[in-house]
């Protein structure tokens, strides 16, 4: 209650402040600009609007986190994230070369010589095979269970590891797993990043999320929690020098304090940009770029403790009670797209014509009323962060218009976790949010929201899916991947086990000071060639 | 009056105990668990099971409670279940950045309050009494959140006098004087409905007092009016303006937690609230009991304060 109130009390607030500011003539407008020409030396601040998890490439989740960690620690292969429009190109980065076989089970790397953790200790197979083990090997003194379980996510079915030679490792995977090298540089959950076998040794499991130690373009300086971390140039960096010197990362939940930061110029920089301040943003002389292929999907998973929700029938009606059209719409002001797959834009995979079920409120009720319901029975909770709060309401209404009562409990994202990590037979509709370029999301979507929960218990065709999903997980021939993932997803979607709402596309905000930023098919940035002005 | 006041240092350390006792047992009766919550939900029940007992969350309730207590003395409250680091190093710098804003905005509060209570009290019924009512009546029922953001979009971004958030300036050096910055508009939000309810008071203490018998005796008598308020009027609105502010400091430090999250500051707020999501009992502990233990001591030195004030005691009454 006290929640919803708060979050009520931050949108009233936040118009009025808008409908303030535009009173008052828009506000100032940067003056400085960054120039055309990159300059080297300087600090970027970024405002984040999470505080971030931890440092462990292997234990971290959360967009916000690996934006930080990406610059500290490297992978084998990285993406080149210099375009804002295409599928980002696999290049080398720790590796410098690599081989697959053609069943696409073998990933062969060379790796790159002469490169140094930030410690001083060297890169090499052996280092590589620390931190593979660390996740994949319980009989490894430096075996993490925490990590095992995060990292299982790509590694579930790595066969074997060997080292070749001092620079060449290789991978070997039980079945074809043709996504692996796009999921080594992936963002969130799950991060490939190697670090320092001895900083691990010498701070132990714990410590390297305290002290992380990698090869990247920044080393880590400080971080005081709750309010800033601190990065630095790494000054022996192997690659080309990155034009910062400093870059300092903000957490500043609040969406309109956020906005005031970049505004009066504390901040460089910010993510989640509230759809209500795009325009006076532009208007006032900052960045807003758009961009519509980024792999990131709102959605809702059900709860399948809650017995309405484990009737198909109900599940569908749900999904044909939603305009999502709509929503992107008027309540994002077109600053968000409508999504009816669950497979995300910017998935290699992604088909803007599939569509689970239409938005159809007749078809609903009639479902509701052939499950045996009547308008007003079927109750129960939509939980979601504060950020989504909108997005909660207007799905609220939808359901309302069919006959369907739900109450709405936000949190602050962390809170929110929890929360849905602990259900209750009430809790309805949960929110998600995520995606992947790489098409095995649909896997991982499948098992994270419904076979892992129990879901496949009260579908009818959740053998069919299962079956759909492991012929294209299993598949190693890259000119059928597309047709396969979009088949299960659609095998998938006739479930109604999952229900895709939106993507945005504008998130982040910046300032005239900074160049060179560009927002990439990705879920994060590349800050190694971004400057700011003097 | 000492015997009186180590009498109430005496009753501290049952009180301490109980507070210790409660603040740890609630703490444990959530709901959530604190391994699910900090590992999110891709472990197994075996998996899940081998990091409890490493916690030591299998051992029975005292066991858990005795360690605490044990570990709250010798290093100042164990490690974090979530973060993994030394709920010391959690904690403490969050607090004291807590205690920071929280003393500001109880010097604002006192000294704002009593400014306006005195300045409406002694102008009874005229303009200005009006007017400091009107503010008063619109300020208590102004919600902080909203308020705090209207403060930040007129002084950090409209006017640019004052920082949008934060302690300290990430470019500058920091300092004192930059902390000074940072603290106004937060301080101010924070202490905004404790100040009007003290400046309510106040001005009640000085309409009563003003209309009493003896005032008016004093008046008669030909007392400046400058000796009646500085010192009758004064000492007589004193206890009550202590008494309040003892009071209000508790929705003060509730206030802190709102304005903390609007103005990026990294207080015990953030640092609770997330505890409490992912079930980290021991920083929720550790902070609570910080948090209780200073409404304990300001109730303490709010007692002793009213104690001196009152001559019946200060010459040695029981």
């Amino acid at each position: 209650m006290t929640t919803s109130r708060r979050a009520f009390l931050g949108w009233t607030a936040g118009l009025a402040a808008s409908a303030l500011v535009a009173a008052c003539g828009g506000g100032t407008s940067g003056t400085t600009t960054a120039g055309s020409q990159p300059r080297d030396g300087g600090t970027l601040i970024v405002g984040q609007y999470q505080e971030v998890t931890q440092f462990d490439p292997n234990r971290q989740y959360s967009w916000e986190t690996w934006r930080i960690d990406r610059n500290i620690y490297e992978t084998l292969v990285d993406e080149d994230l210099t375009s804002p429009t295409g599928v980002p190109k696999i290049i080398p980065k720790l590796a410098t070369s690599w081989e697959v076989s053609d069943d696409a089970t073998t990933y062969t790397f060379k790796l790159r010589q002469g490169v140094k953790f930030s410690d001083g200790t060297p890169f090499d197979a052996e280092a590589v095979r620390f931190n593979v083990r660390r996740f994949t090997d319980p009989e490894f003194e430096y075996y993490d269970k925490v990590s095992a379980a995060t990292m299982s996510l790509v590694y579930a079915d790595l066969a074997k590891f060997e080292v070749v030679d001092a620079f060449t490792v290789r991978y070997t995977f039980e079945h074809p797993f043709l996504d692996f090298l796009r999921q080594i540089p992936n963002s969130g959950n799950a991060a490939s990043g190697i670090f320092s076998p001895e900083a691990l040794k010498k701070n132990g499991q714990d410590g390297l999320a305290l002290d992380p130690v990698g090869t990247g373009p920044f080393t880590f300086q400080e971080r005081v929690r709750g309010d800033h971390t601190t990065l630095v140039r790494n000054p022996d960096y192997w690659g080309p020098r990155p034009h910062l010197d400093k870059v300092i990362f903000k957490p500043i939940g609040d969406d309109q304090s956020r906005v005031a930061a970049l505004r009066s110029g504390e901040v460089d920089f910010i993510s989640r940009v509230p759809p209500d301040s795009v325009q006076t943003l532009e208007q006032a002389g900052f960045d807003v770029p758009k961009n519509e292929g980024v792999p990131q999907i709102i959605y809702y998973k059900y709860n399948f403790k809650n017995t309405y929700l484990q009737d198909r029938r109900v599940r569908q009606a749900i999904i044909h009670a939603i305009d999502r059209a709509q929503l992107a719409e008027k309540i994002y002001k077109g600053h968000a797209k409508a999504a009816t797959s669950i497979i995300n834009q910017g998935n290699e995979a992604y088909d803007p014509a599939a569509v689970d079920y239409p938005y159809d409120p007749e078809a609903a009720k009639k479902l509701i009323a052939e499950a045996g319901y009547e308008p007003g029975e079927i109750k129960f909770t939509i939980l979601s962060d504060t950020t989504g709060q909108p997005t909660a309401e207007f799905i609220q209404q939808g359901l309302k218009n069919v006959g369907v009562d739900a109450q709405i409990e936000s949190f602050e994202w962390i809170t929110f976790g929890t929360r849905a990590a602990n259900l209750t037979p009430t809790d309805g509709l949960i929110l998600g949010e995520w995606g992947y370029v790489a098409p095995n999301w649909v896997q991982i979507a499948h098992n994270y929201n419904v076979a892992v929960p129990g879901g496949d218990k009260y579908s009818d065709t959740s053998g069919d899916t299962l079956k759909a999903i492991e012929a294209a997980a299993h598949n190693s021939d890259p000119a059928k991947a597309k047709d396969l993932w979009q088949e299960a997803a659609q095998t998938w979607a006739k479930d109604a086990t999952v229900i895709p709402v939106l993507s945005f596309n504008r998130y982040y905000a910046v300032s005239p000071r900074v160049g060179g930023f560009v927002w990439p098919q990705q879920d994060h940035y590349d800050l190694s060639r971004v400057w700011v002005a003097d | 009056m000492a015997r009186r006041i180590l009498w109430r240092l005496t009753g501290l350390v049952p009180m301490l105990f109980i507070i210790s006792l409660l603040v740890f047992f609630i703490s444990k009766a959530g709901p959530a668990d604190p391994v699910k919550g900090a590992l999110s939900q891709k472990m197994s029940p075996e998996q899940i099971e081998q990091i409890r007992q490493a916690y030591g969350l299998d051992r029975p309730a005292w066991q858990q409670y005795a360690g605490w207590l044990g570990d709250m003395v010798t290093d100042g409250g164990g490690i974090s279940l979530s973060v993994r680091s030394p709920v010391s190093e959690l904690v403490y710098p969050a607090f004291r950045n807590t205690l920071i804003l929280g003393a500001a905005a109880t010097l604002l509060t006192v000294v704002l309050g009593v400014a306006i209570g005195f300045a409406s009290g002694l102008r009874h019924g005229r303009p200005t009494d009006r007017i400091a009512m009107l503010f008063v009546q619109i300020g208590s029922n102004l919600p902080i959140y909203w308020f705090g953001l209207i403060i930040i979009w007129l002084t950090a971004v409209r006017w640019q006098w004052l920082p949008a958030g934060g302690m300290h300036d990430l470019r500058g050096e920091g300092g004192f004087g930059d902390l000074l910055l940072h603290l106004i508009a937060p301080a101010f939000a924070a202490s905004l409905v404790s100040m009007l309810i003290i400046a309510r008071f106040v001005r009640a203490a000085v309409i009563e007092s003003e209309q009493s018998d003896y005032i008016r005796t004093y008046r008669s008598q030909g007392f400046g009016r400058a000796a009646i308020v500085g010192r009758h009027i004064g000492r007589n609105v004193l206890p009550p303006i202590v008494n309040t502010t003892g009071l209000t400091v508790g929705s003060v430090i509730t206030g802190v937690v709102f304005v903390e999250t609007i103005f990026s500051w990294p207080g015990i707020g953030s640092v609770l609230l997330n505890a409490i999501a992912g079930s980290d009992y021991p920083v929720i502990q550790s902070g609570i009991l910080l948090v209780a233990v200073t409404f304990v001591l300001v109730n303490l030195v709010t007692d002793i304060a009213l104690d001196l004030l009152n001559p019946r005691l200060r010459h040695g009454g029981a």
